[in-house]
């Protein structure tokens, strides 16, 4: 009977394979997992996978394969199973985003990471209805890296969006994961924010995701070292964004 | 279900994205392997098992610039070609050398360090590599293939052409498409049940490590390498990728980069398992043991310079 079995078995994982990495470009979850670079081979793996089950499955002997002890065959069995569940419930059950203690673990110099992107042709940055620039947490930690950057945005308004991170005296953090290559490389970009006693901030869980708008400004806290600072006018919830991650 | 210094929706969120990261490299070996042997023509076999130890070791690293693929896709080819009949030091030295050598990763490491003199860079780790890939190939090509390899998978006997009254069941070219059709199915299934162990293991590792916890480690000049190897062996980061990575840890200095950039690709807790598809469990550890001592040594040396 396992004879039998194995290449049915077989080309169930391959399709249970194919199909979890078709879902997960058709639901838009690849976004959250992979730089956008590597997507189209997720999409050409998954109709791949689905195509060598419809082969596999075509083409078995309806024995089964044979030439392997029953023992092998089973363990097979068991190893298929297994890995087409490894794969399929670790997909479904990712969530989109990091929580706060990656944010912790990942600890790295901001400079250091925006290297990756500095030379990078970035577009020119649009403003707002009321007049604030429309930014990323990256655009304000790579204009803290040249002077003249900094000339050009020091006092501007500026609004952008991330995960919420609170802190103790009017201070706290909006954070945004840079993915280079897969979500378990991905870095944290934080940027500063202060908000004055007066502000209203409405509630929004820890690492929910949030809008500031806000005057930004680059102070050298640490001698030779400016980091954007931005002093809130207005935070507020925001749904989940469809890209939840810088590429 | 969260411990303070690990959260589980963090662990599958890595795991997941490891996994499909892995996946379709390992797809992209497995056809490649279904090609070598469908399409590979014997002549160039045997001009293989004709180079000599020198020759053949100098031909899979070549390989490893000609025919890119990662670690994960690497394997179920050099499984093909052993079963083809390629030796082992020449398969062997294109299974190291395809992750290190490879164009992608030499343009990930020109680019994670465009602003730091690039070039520099990408020729010491392709030499310092190159080192430590003929190093492991020399040992290999010494041992006994029979004592390194685990037994690999029996090919299918041979299924009858002709039924018992005569007739043509199925032609030689559909017996040798389902052929390979099954074996690179199991490569590609085996190869896979690895990959799975490995990335729960880097994924464990990659959310539950602080790495603000190395930094003092990393300065030094004698552990920082140490620290480097490790990191890279336990975050287990695809060698196309892995210069952005150290890239944005400037407390490491270029002997400790060197050292994570050199033995990552070789040797990583994703590859322990993987390898073991392969190699004996004990050959694995050897090939460890190798590469951690090698890479270590080749960055000390540097650091000396």
């Amino acid at each position: 009977m396992p004879v039998r079995l194995q290449p049915l078995v077989e080309a169930l994982a391959l399709g249970t394979l194919g199909a979890t990495l078709l879902h997960t470009v058709v639901s838009g979850q690849v976004k959250t997992l992979l730089h956008p670079m590597l997507q189209p081979l997720v999409a050409g793996g998954g109709v791949a996978l689905l195509l060598a089950a419809v082969l596999h499955a075509s083409l078995a002997s309806p024995l089964g394969w044979s030439g392997a002890g029953v023992g092998r065959i089973g363990w097979k069995i068991a190893r298929d199973f297994l890995v087409a569940l490894a794969v399929a419930g670790a997909v479904a059950v990712a969530p989109g985003s990091f929580s706060s203690l990656a944010l912790a673990n990942r600890v790295a110099d901001p400079s250091a990471v925006l290297k990756k992107v500095e030379n990078d042709q970035a577009p020119p940055l649009q403003t707002d209805a009321s007049g604030a620039l429309k930014v990323e947490t990256v655009d304000l930690l790579m204009a803290a890296e040249h002077p003249d950057t900094i000339q050009q945005m020091d006092g501007h308004r500026v609004r952008f969006i991330g995960q919420y991170l609170p802190g103790d005296a009017g201070n706290l953090k909006i954070v945004r994961f840079l993915m280079f290559c897969c979500a378990a490389d991905a870095q944290p970009v934080s940027v500063g924010i202060k908000t004055p006693a007066t502000l209203i901030i409405p509630s929004i869980d820890k690492m929910g995701w949030a809008e500031v708008a806000g005057t930004v400004h680059f102070p050298e806290d640490v001698p030779g070292k400016r980091l954007p600072v931005v002093t809130a006018e207005e935070i507020k919830p925001i749904p989940e964004p469809s890209d939840k991650y810088i590429y | 279900m969260n411990a303070p210094w690990f959260s589980f929706p963090d662990f599958f969120l890595s795991f997941a994205a490891l996994l499909l990261e892995g996946i379709p490299f390992l797809l992209l070996g497995a056809l490649g392997s279904a090609a070598v042997d469908l399409f590979l023509p014997e002549a160039w076999l045997r001009r293989l098992l004709g180079l000599g130890r020198g020759g053949g070791i100098a031909a899979g690293y070549l390989a490893g610039f000609l025919f890119p693929i990662c670690e994960c896709g690497a394997l179920p080819i050099v499984m093909r070609l052993l079963r083809k009949g390629v030796p082992l030091p020449v398969a062997a030295t294109y299974l190291f050398a395809a992750p290190l050598l490879n164009p992608f990763s030499i343009a990930s490491t020109w680019f994670a360090f465009r602003s730091q003199n690039p070039w520099l860079w990408v020729v010491l780790r392709l030499f310092l590599g190159s080192l430590l890939i003929l190093s492991l190939s020399l040992w290999i090509s010494r041992r006994d293939t029979r004592e390194i390899l685990r037994p690999l998978m029996e090919e299918p006997p041979a299924a009858p052409i002709f039924s018992a009254g005569g007739e043509v069941m199925e032609t030689p070219w559909r017996r040798r498409l389902r052929r390979t059709v099954r074996s690179v199915t199991d490569d590609f299934l085996a190869v896979l049940f690895f990959l799975v162990i490995g990335a729960a293991v880097a994924a464990f590792l990659n959310t539950s490590i602080n790495r603000g916890w190395i930094n003092a480690l990393a300065q030094h000049a004698l552990f920082g390498p140490v620290v480097a190897v490790g990191l890279a062996q336990t975050l287990s980061i695809c060698s196309t990728t892995d210069a952005f990575i150290i890239a944005a840890l400037p407390q490491f200095p270029m002997a400790a980069a060197l050292a994570f950039l050199i033995a990552g690709p070789l040797f990583d807790l994703k590859l322990f398992w993987i390898y073991q598809a392969l190699f004996t469990r004990f050959t694995v550890l050897q090939i460890w043991l190798r590469v951690t001592a090698g890479a270590l040594l080749l960055c000390w040396l540097y650091s000396l310079l």
